[in-house]
């Protein structure tokens, strides 16, 4: 299974058509979350941000 | 369902009006806002035609036939639902709803709590449901496909709005798919394939007050010139909030009013009517009322309720609605989906 690249953080939802919409991990795919992010319903500090770590040779 | 909430032990008097939610009406079957294709029980065939005239030489000797004649069929069953209900009346016996319950100890039923409650708020919100359902049912399924879909530009393909709009607000019951996931995704085609709907793409914004007109100019000049000119005019289908979009528009001094025509409880724009339903943020639909379909049975069973004792040695009762119900969209090509 192919690790999601956009995980909310604990407790947020995203709400991009009204009130009654709900988007939360279960139902939030990566082209979704993008999409949130370039319309501005949603920010980056919306979701957990992996780390890269460099490995020293 | 056990009556629920918190009830005073009733010793002096209580104020007259028991003070109910605010609701929306079900506009949508008390307006007549789309066409009722009732006497349906099961598998009913929706029927669309067209065809195509080609003009070609005059020839003395043998033609050739050119053009085409084409007819096909599209089977509609609407969902067999129903909302159902357990109470105990016995649970009312020392709050305010006492003094409408007959005297003896057999009698505790409240005529109060019947109109109020039960023939009140929960028929009304029956009512909604359907409604709700109607424009906003989506099963699981049709959005684990819609899901699955690789969303792209062309019409033909899904919109990455509308994928994203599909996840987050349609499905309400799951019981069977509404209009709007109809307009997305159907078998309602030649063939029968299950396929992307036909309808005419729009990629909008988030509207506000300042956009909508500009907004509401997208939808507008994405309908087909053709449909304008023939029968009666599409209905522009908004969500609730934008009546309040449009009055805030309007009152900016700067902003050209006859865009958005108010009179009354009557909102047009460029001459089509608004109509208000309960559809998600940044949705908007145009299309002739005479294409969408609320299909069922009998139209008076979304308000029909039976209400019994649930057996003859007990005290409690039932609350009991059945309807059948579903959505059809025909013309297709012709409606316009904005999604932002």
């Amino acid at each position: 299974m192919v690790k999601k690249k956009y995980v909310l953080k604990k407790g947020v939802v995203l709400r991009p058509y009204g009130v009654n919409s709900l988007l939360d991990n279960s139902n939030l795919t990566d082209s979704i979350a993008e999409l949130m992010i370039k319309k501005g319903r949603a920010d980056l500090s919306d979701f957990i941000q992996h780390k890269q770590i460099k490995k020293s040779k | 369902m056990a009556i629920t909430g918190n009830r005073i032990a009733i010793k002096g008097v209580a104020a007259e009006p028991i003070i109910e939610e605010i609701l929306f009406s079900n506009n949508t079957l008390n307006k007549g806002l789309v066409t009722f294709e009732d006497d349906v029980k099961a598998q009913t065939i929706f029927s669309e035609a067209d065809a195509t005239a080609t003009m070609q030489a005059w020839i003395s000797g043998a033609p050739t036939t050119q053009g085409s004649l084409n007819s096909w069929d599209a089977e509609i069953t609407p969902e067999k639902v129903m909302f159902y209900q357990e109470f105990d009346p016995e649970t009312l016996r020392f709050s305010r709803y006492k003094r409408s319950m007959l005297a003896g100890a057999w009698n505790n039923f409240s005529t109060e709590f019947e109109r109020v409650v039960i023939g009140g708020i929960y028929a009304k919100r029956i009512s909604l449901s359907a409604e709700r359902n109607f424009w906003l049912g989506a099963k699981a399924a049709t959005k684990a496909t819609i899901a699955g879909l690789t969303a792209g530009v062309p019409n033909t393909s899904i919109g990455a709005e509308e994928q994203a709009m599909v996840a987050a607000s349609l499905g309400e019951d799951g019981q069977f798919d509404g209009l709007l996931t109809k307009l997305l995704y159907n078998t309602s085609r030649d063939g029968g394939a299950a396929a992307v709907g036909e309808r005419l793409k729009v990629v909008g914004a988030t509207i506000d007050a300042s956009n909508i007109k500009a907004e509401y100019d997208k939808v507008y000049s994405a309908i087909p010139a053709e449909v304008l000119e023939n029968g009666q005019l599409p209905t522009i289908y908004a969500p609730y909030s934008h009546k309040q979009l449009i009055t805030i528009f309007n009152n900016n001094v700067a902003n050209y009013k006859d865009a958005f025509a108010v009179s009354g409880d009557s909102y047009m724009f460029n001459g089509l009517k608004i109509e208000f339903v309960p559809f998600p943020e940044n949705v908007v639909l145009c299309a002739k009322k005479e294409h969408l379909f609320w299909v069922t049975d009998l139209m008076s069973d979304v308000n029909t309720m039976k209400m019994d004792k649930i057996a003859e040695n007990r005290e409690d009762y039932f609350l009991k609605s059945a309807m059948s119900i579903g959505a059809h969209v025909a013309n297709q090509k012709f409606n316009v989906l904005y999604v932002g």
